[in-house]
């Protein structure tokens, strides 16, 4: 048997396009025999996996993580709640409560649940968030159900398709489903959808379970729109979670060792999962000049001792306002630009890190549950607003600071929707590529 | 099951080289075998190192011409390079912002520095760190606690060389090393190579050198390729203490990446197929390196509860109202008890308002007149005042005390749940990784702690520098009254804050432990490759 | 010299793999064992190997034991397996260049590994070809010269023919007529009684671990051996 490259190449199907009609022409099959074979393929695919050890592993691994995770992060909600019902009692300052969702997507919830109060020179100062003391939070990421989707479970959907198609070239199964009259397309569509479903379907049951924990505690309250937004996360979790299938398929096709397969799947999810968001970030930083959070700091602390001593030295109260009023608007003009910027650094960020799925989906998730920057900015808004905007009332006359979260139609108008669509696009190319580089795979 | 054996034949002669230690000919037959069996021994050793050497070849040479190495090469060098420059631009723009600060407050203070306001001015901004082209630091509480910080950081952490090594090398690591073993029985050159006589022993570790030298590559590279980046770089002025800690982090590093590769090797000597240990080897990496880290600092907080800081800060608050309370109730008193004692002397000085001695208000000039006139008077008022300053001094350690308690309280609690966390995560060497590379840089929490002191340092100079600055101030005005905010304060001839960091001992003090957890762990799997490649079957 | 004697192997399932089989193999004797997959062929040559150990009995290679003192006795055997792999990236002067000197030959030049690739059949082209892209007749014909330049008193042979077509087996049988007149003793495992009627000077024949039958030449020079193995086959299941 010899290796001729050459040869191969000479032998393998004619072109995409002659191929692809002769997908379509070959016998005209009936729509029912063709559902069958579908049927049988997709049937024998679940089959396979289920008793293989690849299935095994990944379900017990993944099921445990999950479990573990909504656990974890729900014994952490409760400590938020705890630390909620305490600071909203005092009065003066703005503070949210904590979010049920933010058990399954933590995002930026620390952030969001922090108090905020009117401090020295008319600046707002955010309290210490709890976890600050345990500088620990400081050096690892948070094990939510979002961080594990989209890293742990987007590896393990690589692992399963990885030799889906290389494997049996290898073990020579793929060269004996072919040999009879299963055409290409009914076999690669009918493995994509035997093999998702089995990979997907223990980790939805997972899942589910750990909802229905949740929501069963009596410290949980979700309302309508809640479950709206779980429900919302959950089906793109299951799209990108299919993004990354469809890719270890593609890869699968277009090696013809598992073992070149493994390493170039691996080799794309570090690139997807965190080269492109992170250095996508530090790239959007280059090209929007920002100052640091101590310079603002540090310029808004002058501006307010500058208008102190000065007001000082001023004899009498009108005088003194117009002093005080001129600081403020400084300051605030210092702000106003320092916030511009950031958002100009987000926009920029969202648009360079959009190119791997990974970012678009985290974007989508933070927003959907309502702790991410779409939420962060509106309640910096909602908060300023309240501290400066309601007339000269201070203090105990002012009415308690209420803040509704975002809606799920407004996360998704903003920004939630195409991030959604790049998704599905993500998902509609990779099984696309698959699908046409199957057609002229050489199966010897 | 095969067992392990020793060889044998220099050890069996032991008993017998005793046994004759009582005739002399016995002796010199014992002396002549003995010198035979050594020089057995180590030409035995010379051709197993020569072996060795061969195998150590072909598995360095075997790796090079992999897909692996290829794309491992391609990927360290991109992220590398990319990474290096794009945070020696980071740090850049840290540096001139740090300028900018440094030269806003040297502005502020030569303009603004009057009595009353300098406590808000002193100077003690936290330079970046000299290894930030490297290794992003933590981000101080000041940047943290802000109204007006920048979010994004959580949702995408950022990349740099600690993530090179904990998540590209470690899975190339395990990439190299997951079938170095199962591959080789699959193919069916493990048989042949056990065919020859070569111990198992000789053949694990000449993988294990083999295979490392060639993981190693990729990573020296890209490291090199950085250190250049660094060296062109104009702005960063690293003095010899900074190659060292380079030197030694690169070592670290080093011990890191073996140790993964030992894990894949072990997994590798416990399965039969290639595929099982694979997936065995990024189970055991998702949970080294992707969960148990993150998990444990939530663990802990469950299991060493520490009360909320905002409830602990409204009770310091209650507890100061408190103490206020009964400050101005103790001034009450004494002002009733120096009533009754003193009389019309003292309706004398009620009438000034006390003149600032018991309140903050009155008429101080006057009563200063009045006391150089009147003897009796003076002797009242210093009385007074010492007296109003006893209060004031119990009050405020009543104040401090308890408050310290509480805040004490809660100081204690966070280190122990931090203390909890750390060695929890000590359990993945991920986490000890990270805690030696920090503490090694400077980049880490104890470098911060050790800013906080050393700025805390600075401020205790510079306030001694300042009390002396406002005594002279103050005796030069001795006659005027002093303006709201106070006299204004020269302090050109301030301490400058030059911030220095820890030495290289002390740092290297704190990492060891964690080091040595490291090392153990490479111990620890080399020996259990060891355990299952004895008894490997290789059918 | 290789010499079996009493060897018996029962695995922990109950598996009987060898039954007290007891035979020796003089210098300068080819000895084929043929039998069915399963009757203990190939665990003979595990056992010589020290693959496996042997529940009885002892195998040893020109005196030493192969369970005792393994490394000694690999000193000298060589080993040609049934489907030689070797390492697919390298051409086949590094993978001879490798097993050579694991076989304890160091210092040797690229012409005496080119030599013994010639000597064994190999053409010019296939010397530093990558083994990736060698027929199965190739990469049999390098598994011997790996054997060959080891230059041991004793090898051994699983199943060497298996999928070789009639040029290369009669090429690889001439490889082993001149292993013969050099005095090495040769084990060779095969199913293949054609072959084993060309080249054996002693045949064994195995039945679920057992030796039913050894036939010199003589025996089956003339007549059919494959009439005789199937025989004693059925001699050996109808015995008690």
């Amino acid at each position: 048997m010899t290796w001729d490259k050459k040869a191969r190449k000479t032998m393998s199907q004619p072109g995409v396009g002659n191929a692809l009609a002769n997908s379509l022409s070959r016998d005209r099959p009936s729509t029912a025999r063709v559902l069958g074979t579908l049927d049988l393929i997709v049937e024998k695919e679940i089959r396979h996996n289920l008793v293989s050890y690849k299935f095994s592993i990944i379900t017990v691994l993944t099921t445990i993580l999950i479990l573990a995770s909504i656990f974890v992060m729900y014994r952490d909600y409760g400590l938020a709640r705890e630390n909620y019902e305490i600071l909203a009692s005092g009065g003066g300052a703005a503070v949210i409560p904590p979010t049920p969702l933010s058990i399954f997507a933590k995002g930026l919830e620390e952030n969001l649940c922090r108090a905020h109060e009117v401090g020295f020179g008319q600046r707002i100062s955010a309290s210490s968030k709890q976890q600050s003391v345990n500088d620990l939070f400081k050096l690892f990421t948070v094990p939510d159900l979002l961080y594990i989707i989209k890293v742990i479970l987007s590896l393990c959907a690589m692992l399963f398709a990885f030799d889906m198609i290389s494997g049996e070239k290898e073990a020579g199964t793929l060269r004996q489903s072919l040999s009879g009259s299963l055409g290409r397309p009914i076999l690669i569509t009918g493995k994509w959808i035997g093999g998702f479903t089995s990979f997907i379907l223990p980790l939805f049951l997972a899942a589910l379970l750990g909802t229905a924990f949740v929501a069963l505690q009596p410290r949980v309250a979700m309302g309508p729109q809640d479950w709206a937004r779980l429900g919302l996360f959950l089906w793109s979790s299951v799209i990108y979670l299919a993004v990354f299938f469809s890719l270890g398929l593609l890869i699968s096709c277009l090696t013809h060792e598992s073992a070149s397969s493994l390493v170039v799947s691996l080799f794309a999810w570090a690139i997807l999962v965190f080269l492109i968001p992170n250095l996508g970030n530090i790239l959007a930083r280059q090209f929007v000049e920002i100052p640091t959070v101590q310079q603002l700091e540090l310029r808004r602390r002058q501006i307010a001792i500058r208008a102190w001593q000065e007001v000082n030295l001023l004899p009498d109260w009108p005088e003194r306002k117009t002093r005080l009023e001129r600081a403020r608007e400084e300051g605030d003009q210092v702000t106003e630009d320092y916030r511009n910027r950031f958002d100009r650094l987000v926009t920029l960020s969202q648009g360079i890190t959009r190119v791997s799925p990974t970012a678009a989906f985290t974007f989508l998730a933070t927003d959907l549950m309502g702790t991410g920057m779409l939420e962060e900015g509106r309640l910096k808004n909602a908060v300023v607003k309240y501290m400066f905007g309601a007339g000269d009332k201070e203090g105990r006359d002012r009415p308690k600071f209420s803040y509704q979260r975002a809606s799920c139609r407004e996360a998704l108008g903003r920004g939630g929707l195409n991030n959604l669509l790049i998704l599905v696009l993500f998902d509609l190319l990779f099984f696309t590529g698959t699908y046409v580089v199957f057609l002229r795979y050489d199966v010897r | 099951m095969l067992k392990p054996r020793i060889s044998s034949g220099f050890l069996k002669k032991i008993p017998t080289a005793f046994g004759a230690i009582t005739s002399r000919e016995a002796r010199n037959r014992a002396r002549r075998s003995w010198k035979a069996s050594a020089v057995r021994e180590l030409l035995h050793i010379r051709h197993n190192l020569r072996l060795l050497r061969a195998i150590i070849a072909r598995e360095f040479l075997h790796n090079l011409l992999n897909l692996r190495f290829m794309i491992g090469l391609v990927l360290c060098l991109v992220v590398t390079v990319a990474c290096i420059i794009i945070l020696s631009h980071d740090y850049r723009q840290e540096l001139a912002d740090y300028s900018l600060r440094v030269n806003l407050q040297e502005e502020f203070l030569g303009k603004y520095a009057l009595e009353g306001w300098v406590g808000q001015l002193m100077p003690g901004q936290k330079p970046p760190e000299r290894f930030r082209p490297l290794i992003i630091g933590i981000p101080t509480s000041e940047s943290q606690d802000s109204f007006y910080d920048d979010p994004l950081p959580i949702l995408f952490p950022r990349l740099d060389f600690l993530f090179i090594v904990t998540i590209v090398m470690s899975l190339l690591a395990l990439l190299f090393s997951y079938d170095a073993v199962t591959g080789e029985r699959e193919r069916g050159t493990l048989r042949q190579m056990i065919s020859n006589s070569v111990s198992r022993t000789t053949i694990l570790l000449g993988k294990f050198l083999g295979g490392t030298a060639s993981l190693l590559i990729p990573f020296l590279l890209a490291l090199l390729a950085g250190v250049l980046c660094i060296n062109l770089n104009p702005h960063l002025q690293w003095d010899g203490s900074a190659w060292a800690e380079l030197g030694l982090l690169l070592t670290a590093s080093l011990t890191f990446i073996t140790l993964f590769y030992l894990l894949g090797l072990m997994v590798s000597t416990w399965s039969r197929y290639s595929a099982v240990s694979m997936l065995n080897c990024l189970l055991l990496w998702v949970l080294l390196v992707l969960v148990i880290p993150n998990v444990c600092p939530y663990v802990s907080a469950q299991l060493r509860r520490i009360p909320s800081i905002q409830a602990t800060a409204r009770r310091a608050e209650e507890v100061s109202r408190a103490c206020r309370e009964t400050w101005n109730q103790r001034r009450k008193e004494l002002v009733e008890q120096f009533r009754s004692k003193y009389g019309g002397l003292f309706s004398k000085l009620e009438a000034l308002d006390f003149g600032m001695i018991v309140y903050e208000r009155g008429d101080a000039k006057k009563v200063q007149e009045l006391a150089a006139a009147d003897p009796q008077f003076k002797a009242m008022v210093d009385d007074l005042r010492v007296e109003v300053n006893r209060v004031a001094r119990e009050w405020r350690q009543a104040e401090g005390k308890a408050t310290g308690e509480l805040w004490g309280d809660l100081y204690t609690k966070a280190a122990a749940q931090t203390r909890l966390a750390k060695n929890l995560a000590g359990i993945s060497p991920l986490a000890d990784y990270v805690y030696v590379a920090r503490d090694l840089t400077g980049t880490g929490l104890r470098s911060l702690k050790y800013f906080e002191e050393f700025k805390g340092e600075y401020r205790r100079r510079f306030g001694e520098y300042r009390a002396k600055v406002t005594a002279a101030v103050v005796a030069a005005h001795k006659n005027e009254p002093s303006p709201p905010g106070g006299w204004f304060l020269d302090l050109r001839d301030h301490p400058r804050f030059v911030f220095q960091e820890e030495s290289l001992k002390g740092k290297l003090g704190a990492a060891l432990p964690y080091w040595g957890i490291l090392i153990l762990f490479n111990v620890v799997f080399f020996l259990g490759a060891f355990a299952g490649f004895v008894r490997y079957d290789v059918r | 010299m290789i010499e079996i004697k009493e060897l018996t192997k029962r695995y922990e399932d109950g598996v009987l793999a060898l039954d007290h089989v007891t035979y020796t193999i003089p210098p300068g004797e080819i000895f084929c064992l043929l039998g069915a997959n399963g009757a203990g062929k190939t665990t003979t040559v595990n056992i010589l190997l020290d693959f496996i150990r042997p529940t009885e009995g002892r195998a040893s290679i020109n005196g030493q034991d192969c369970n005792k003192f393994p490394l000694e006795a690999k000193k000298y055997v060589s080993y040609v397996s049934e489907n030689v792999q070797l390492y697919g990236m390298f051409t086949a002067r590094q993978n001879l260049r490798f097993f050579a000197e694991l076989g304890g030959k160091k210092g040797l030049e690229n012409k005496d590994l080119d030599n013994a690739m010639r000597l064994v059949g190999l053409p010019e082209k296939a010397l530093t070809m990558r083994l990736k892209n060698f027929s199965k007749g190739m990469r049999q014909k390098l598994g011997i010269a790996i054997a060959l330049i080891k230059d041991p008193p004793a090898i051994l042979m699983d199943e060497p023919t298996s999928g070789l077509d009639p040029k290369s087996a009669n090429e690889f049988l001439e490889q082993l007529r001149k292993l013969r007149e050099r005095g090495k003793a040769i084990l060779m495992t095969t199913h293949d009684i054609f072959r084993a009627k060309q080249i054996a000077d002693r045949v064994g024949i195995m039945k679920q671990g057992r030796l039913v039958a050894v036939r010199e030449r003589a025996d089956f020079r003339h007549a059919d051996l494959e009439e005789i193995y199937l025989t004693e086959m059925e001699a050996a299941e109808n015995a008690p």
